[in-house]
């Protein structure tokens, strides 16, 4: 994240520390047995029963909330652990939590492009993505040949290869994006359908469009001797060639 | 945001700049170097041998304003002026282009001292539109490379650890 400032996601991130029992109905979900923290999920809380350690190992954010000064602060101690994520995705955050308890998840390669959107959005929100390494290129690749159906999937696309640093998938995703963006006469961009550019919130989290400027850069950034792109990355290859 | 406008703009400007460009040719010059320019082949030279006359200018001249002014497209507008995207322009501009119907496409009379020739053998109009397909391509192509440092350094960050294919940066300690 050298360089970047946080994304809005980043910014908004903070667990909150339920003070009464939990109001779920539902099972909890132990990933450990021994666990000391109860996480409640989603709009519905859903319960996890979860080891703090294990979550600070996995990833600074966890560490930080976890841990950090304001984090124990807030932490009763002689009464249950519980935090609460109302605004996150349960399913993300439940394939998330459950690899870094070392539980893996059945079929993830058969995973559909929204569940990949999900988990991407969580995991950086987390700061999980070296979690999704072994399925990251796999789940990427395939987006690009299934073909762009709609404006709103670009830019999720977009953001997928954004978050998982996909390279070929961002481009592919721009470029579909440059093409088929249309303006109004006030001067904002909109999508085919004539909703705002501004109001998608995998454009608003990126930073991207800011930044989207001088290509004559492009050549004294890349250092192409190093780069060994797969089949996969032709395109990306033959445009940096262009530059 | 306003960065991807000007991007978008910038397309845009190339396209219509192919239409104007030919356009001004029709006025200025000999049309054969129209052709010259956006075609190439056989047919090409067969063309190039033609002399052409006022007349000629004329019909292809009148019908690239025809299928513009129907198009809404002239004068050929500012690209800050044009709000659809680049893909709606490009598919408009090049499905009329190749399907022009020049004004009568009577021939070239004799008196140029050649055969008599019709005017399809002249007809830049579906190069130009190849033309500005490869324009349009290459312009949105080359307007989304990464550019910005820090978006590479964010690339390379994140595919260094998700494993996916990633960019190196000049000069990385990572």
């Amino acid at each position: 994240m050298a360089g970047l400032p946080p994304t809005s996601d980043m910014e908004a991130l903070s667990l909150g520390v339920a003070d009464a029992p939990p109001p779920s109905n539902r099972t909890i979900k132990v990933l450990d047995q021994e666990g000391d923290l109860r996480l409640e999920i989603g709009p519905e809380l859903a319960p996890f029963l979860v080891d703090s350690r294990a979550l600070a190992r996995a990833s600074p954010v966890w560490r930080r909330s976890l841990f950090g000064d304001a984090a124990t602060t807030q932490r009763v101690q002689g009464r249950p652990w519980i935090v609460q994520l109302p605004n996150d995705n349960e399913q993300a955050l439940s394939f998330l939590l459950g690899v870094a308890h070392g539980i893996l998840p059945k079929s993830p390669e058969s995973f559909r492009p929204h569940d990949v959107y999900a988990l991407s959005v969580a995991a950086a929100k987390f700061d999980m993505v070296h979690l999704l390494r072994p399925w990251a290129q796999g789940w990427c690749a395939p987006l690009m040949w299934t073909g762009v159906t709609d404006f709103r999937s670009c830019a999720g696309w977009l953001r997928v290869g954004w978050e998982l640093g996909h390279a070929m998938l961002f481009n592919y995703m721009a470029t579909q994006i440059l093409t088929h963006v249309e303006a109004t006469g006030d001067g904002d961009l909109v999508d085919p359908n004539g909703k705002l550019l501004s109001s998608n919130p995998s454009f608003a989290s990126m930073e991207l469009l800011r930044t989207w400027t001088h290509v004559s850069t492009t050549s004294r950034v890349l250092n192409l001797s190093q780069w060994n792109p797969s089949p996969y990355d032709a395109r990306v290859s033959f445009r940096i060639c262009l530059v | 945001m306003e960065s991807l406008a000007l991007r978008r703009e910038g397309v845009i400007q190339n396209m219509l700049g192919l239409v104007d460009e030919a356009m001004r040719d029709l006025i200025d010059e000999n049309s054969c170097q129209v052709v010259a320019r956006h075609a190439t082949g056989d047919r090409l030279a067969r063309a190039a041998r033609i002399k052409m006359n006022s007349d000629c200018r004329d019909v292809l001249l009148g019908s690239l304003i025809r299928l513009l002014a129907g198009e809404l497209l002239f004068p050929v507008p500012d690209s800050r002026d044009v709000f659809e995207s680049v893909q709606g322009l490009r598919d408009r501009l090049t499905s009329s282009l190749r399907n022009i119907e020049p004004m009568g496409w009577s021939t070239h009379d004799e008196r140029d001292g050649i055969d008599a020739a019709p005017h399809t053998q002249c007809n830049p109009f579906p190069a130009l539109a190849r033309k500005i397909e490869e324009t349009a391509r290459h312009a949105v192509d080359s307007q989304t490379v990464w550019d910005e440092e820090n978006i590479a350094r964010h690339m390379l960050e994140r595919a260094q650890r998700t494993g996916c294919q990633g960019i190196q940066l000049r000069n990385s300690t990572t």
